[in-house]
């Protein structure tokens, strides 16, 4: 597949114009790794030594790219247009390869990807296809897979109307989970009556096949609307409907879905306000097969701005979910698991002038279960600045806090929730200075910690134009990471790499 | 407990009595839009306006706008923009600078009479680049948007001309990939930004949760934002209509299902799906989660907490492994 995307790759170069520019980049990478090697593996493995790292075709009607070849991690893709903008190619493979824990045992992903789109007059017709596979090779080996998904999807757009058919299969490759074949029909209308009212309708079949199951079905349909009721005012109204059939299901499920809302934004002098209200409801058949319960929603939302001067913004939204009927669930514990009430509230605060960037943001998200008596409540704070001191030489920070907070009889319990919702916090600095009009570095430093991790991550970058095509760069990289649950699951590398940039 | 318990109104009742509220409601606001808009239309955007009365005189050709925009000019042949826009097929009115700018003659006449993206309302400016985008997105899509809804242009966004465009506010710290992490994932969308410093130039707390230690692979650059969110969805998208769960299950389909045993957070109307137990930007939790072991399933399982089991995780522990759904065991146990 290597083989075949750098054949397609190199036929569509020649496409290009005489702008076009090929660039290279030619790397030696050093990786160190200590403590538990093979977590430090575990996402990916970088190779070590010389490497041609990078080789890219950009040109305005096509892109070649090539990352990381050979004999390690890699990723290989070529986007094209062809004369005249009707016809776009896209193709990439890539491969990643991991380690578990047991350092016998590896993993890797290959995913191949591939899209063709043709647009023709004012209507754009596209089609595309996508092909994945990957070799999943977990520690415990009974849990290995070898899933594929296969997409195929093609359509039409128009500026009122819009179709397009799709199907995905998916196979895990073993007998644990069946083979999966989903197809879905969709169609959408949109249009205007008059200048400022526009109507917006869609519809969808999706079928589910699954080896050795009945089929199932949902059916979706949805009517929107936008009112502009002067300059400044407008509303949305939609609503939606959902059937759903699955056969094969023994517990209880939503067979209809009901969603309606309305949402007004205007402005109000020098404000920007919405206020919106949706109301959800489902029927939800029992695992009797006998009744249905009717769980339902309601939804209020507002969001404020404010441009409180030039350069400094202020706003504020919120959002309360009510549950306003709620189901018994058939289990010896019959208390709801639904939460009765959900809330967000969120301040923000942002400052952008010539040399200063600077935001300050308060999050806020609580959650009520009358019939569990638990309640619980995440803070968020986060805040940043970056400033340009002179030219060539900026900095930044940023910080961002999360705490938990719990009441009612599980937190008051012997084995208390509370443990189990760590409070965490995130650091990150960093600076950049360039010397000279050839010579720059920047350097970074990331912190994080929670009841569970403590990490850091170290970044040191210095680049030097040799001339105008013609770039040196150094790298240094070392992070650590410690376990506080599982001491030896801790790992520390560090990673040095010097690239030679190139163009032709 | 039982004092904090608050009455509830008659389900079927309720539901009855909003439905009517709402089908009644609807199409009288409906109509009262429409009259409204009928009795009171409201001015053409400068796009239809100045294009509408425009005849093939009052083309001049870019050569004539080169002559004072010299640095303009130049820079959009080095924009993927130009190689449709300078297609000799292309009508007057879709071609070159005046395609997207409006007919020159007007602007020498008058210099106010040019299509200026950037000093005009987000709504004024949207509309003049869906003359030739309505395919893609046309007007009456994109109004359904929250980006619209929030007052932001395509050129917020989009950058046409690639050398004399405003650069974002550049935010280092915004940056993911800016120096903590190197991958930078080039776009075809002739975008500002990579996507993760675009994204997060309005949305930086969304950046610094991928700085904790479990995240989606945006800071390698083995994904971007528009992975998962589709900047200008239309209404079926936005409400997923076509499938059963989140967006989230197109790259994990295996825990699409539907199953035999399904777990109702995964796919229930009344959860936040997916994101009931993981925070997908990222958590300094393992896999993303937003809480850590048993204390995750006992938010909900409140019984289970002390009584059932208190070792380790309800999962890692070997038991109910199948947490997403089951096709064979209605406790989600390993199969």
């Amino acid at each position: 597949m290597k083989i075949l995307a750098v054949i397609v790759g190199c036929s569509v170069a020649v496409l290009g114009s005489a702008q076009d520019v090929i660039s290279a980049k030619l790397a030696y990478t050093g990786i160190w790794t200590k403590y538990n090697q093979e977590r430090a593996r575990q996402l990916g493995t970088p190779g070590a030594g010389w490497a041609l790292e990078e080789l890219k075709f950009s040109g305005s009607t096509t892109k070649l790219v090539i990352h990381d070849l050979p004999d390690r991690d890699y990723w290989i893709g070529a986007w094209s247009v062809l004369p005249g903008g009707k016809t776009r190619f896209s193709l990439d493979n890539s491969l990643r390869r991991y380690q578990h824990s047991n350092a016998n045992e590896s993993g890797s992903d290959r995913v191949t990807h591939f899209s063709v789109a043709q647009s023709l007059g004012n209507s754009k017709l596209f089609f595309a296809f996508e092909d994945s596979f990957r070799r999943v090779r977990p520690q415990h080996t009974e849990f290995a897979t070898n899933p594929r998904t296969q997409r195929i999807a093609a359509g039409a757009q128009t500026k009122n109307a819009s179709f397009a058919v799709s199907q995905t299969r998916y196979s895990e490759g073993k007998a644990t989970q069946p083979d999966r074949i989903q197809g879905t029909v969709a169609a959408g209308l949109f249009g205007e009556i008059g200048p400022h009212v526009s109507l917006s309708g869609s519809a969808s079949l999706t079928t589910i096949g699954q080896s050795g199951l009945r089929n199932s079905s949902i059916r979706s349909l949805g009517v929107a609307s936008t009112i502009e009721i002067g300059r400044r005012t407008s509303l949305l109204v939609d609503v939606q409907r959902q059937d759903i059939q699955l056969p094969n299901q023994i517990t209880s499920y939503d067979r209809h879905r009901f969603s309606a809302g309305a949402r007004l934004t205007s402005r109000v002098g020098p404000w920007s306000v919405q206020a919106s209200m949706r109301h959800r409801e489902a029927e939800r058949i029992r695992p009797t097969r006998e009744g249905t319960e009717d769980p339902a929603w309601n939804t209020y939302e507002f969001r404020l701005a404010r441009q409180v001067e030039s350069g400094l913004k202020f706003s504020l939204r919120g959002s309360w979910d009510d549950l306003t009927s709620s189901v018994v669930p058939d289990s010896i514990d019959n208390r709801s698991f639904l939460w009765d009430d959900k809330a967000m509230g969120q301040a923000k605060l942002d400052l952008v002038s010539n040399d200063v960037y600077a935001y300050a943001m308060y999050t806020m998200r609580f959650r009520r279960n009358l019939a569990r008596d638990t309640e619980l409540a995440w803070h968020n704070f986060a805040m940043g600045a970056s400033k340009s001191f002179r030219k060539g030489f900026s900095g930044y920070g940023e910080a961002s806090f999360d705490t938990f907070r719990g009441s009612g009889a599980p937190f008051e319990s012997a084995e208390s929730l509370d443990r189990y919702f760590p409070n965490s916090y995130n650091l990150g600095v960093g600076l950049s200075y360039a010397l000279d009009s050839k010579t720059s570095f920047s350097a970074a430093v990331n912190a994080f910690s929670s009841d569970n991790i403590l990490g850091s991550q170290f970044s040191f970058t210095l680049n030097h134009q040799l001339a105008k095509d013609r770039a040196l760069e150094l790298n240094f990289a070392p992070l650590s990471t410690q376990d506080r649950q599982v001491g030896q699951a801790g790992y520390a590398s560090s990673i040095f790499s010097v690239t030679y940039a190139f163009k032709f | 407990m039982t004092k904090r318990q608050r009455p509830k109104m008659d389900s079927k009742m309720g539901l009855a009595r909003l439905r009517a509220l709402l089908l009644i409601l609807g199409p009288v606001v409906f109509a009262i839009g429409i009259a409204h808009n009928l009795y009171n239309p409201l001015e053409k955007s400068l796009a239809e306006r100045l294009f509408s009365k425009a005849s093939s005189k009052d083309y001049v050709g870019d050569e004539k706008c080169g002559k004072c925009h010299y640095s303009m000019e130049k820079n959009f042949h080095n924009s993927p923009h130009s190689t449709f826009m300078t297609d000799v097929h292309l009508p007057l009115a879709k071609k070159g600078c005046e395609g997207c700018h409006g007919p020159g003659q007007f602007h020498i006449d008058d210099e106010k009479q040019v299509i200026g993206f950037r000093k005009m309302a987000a709504k004024e400016a949207s509309a003049a680049c869906m003359r030739c985008h309505e395919g893609s997105v046309s007007p009456a899509h994109w109004k359904f948007t929250e980006h619209a809804q929030a007052d932001v242009s395509c050129v917020g966004c989009h950058q046409i001309h690639p050398e004399s465009d405003p650069q974002i506010k550049m935010r280092k710290g915004a940056d993911p990939r800016s120096a903590a992490f190197k991958a930078k994932v080039e776009s075809n969308a002739m975008l500002r930004a990579d996507e993760a410093t675009l994204c997060g130039s309005c949305h930086p707390a969304a950046i610094m949760e991928f700085r904790n230690s479990a995240h989606h692979p945006v800071p390698e650059g083995n994904m971007v934002c528009s992975d998962c969110h589709n900047p200008h969805p239309t209404v079926a998208e936005k409400s997923k209509q076509g499938g059963l769960k989140d967006t989230c299950v197109t790259c994990h389909t295996e825990r699409a299902g539907p199953f035999v045993f399904e777990h109702d957070p995964v796919a229930g109307i009344g959860s936040d799906g997916c994101k009931e137990c993981h925070r997908p930007h990222g958590a300094n939790n393992p896999s993303m989660l937003k809480a850590t072991t048993r204390g995750l399933c006992a938010q909900c399982h409140t019984d289970k907490l002390v009584t059932h089991f208190p070792a380790k995780s309800c999962w890692t522990a070997g038991c109910h492994v199948a947490v997403h759904g089951s096709n064979s065991s209605p406790k989600f146990l390993a199969p």
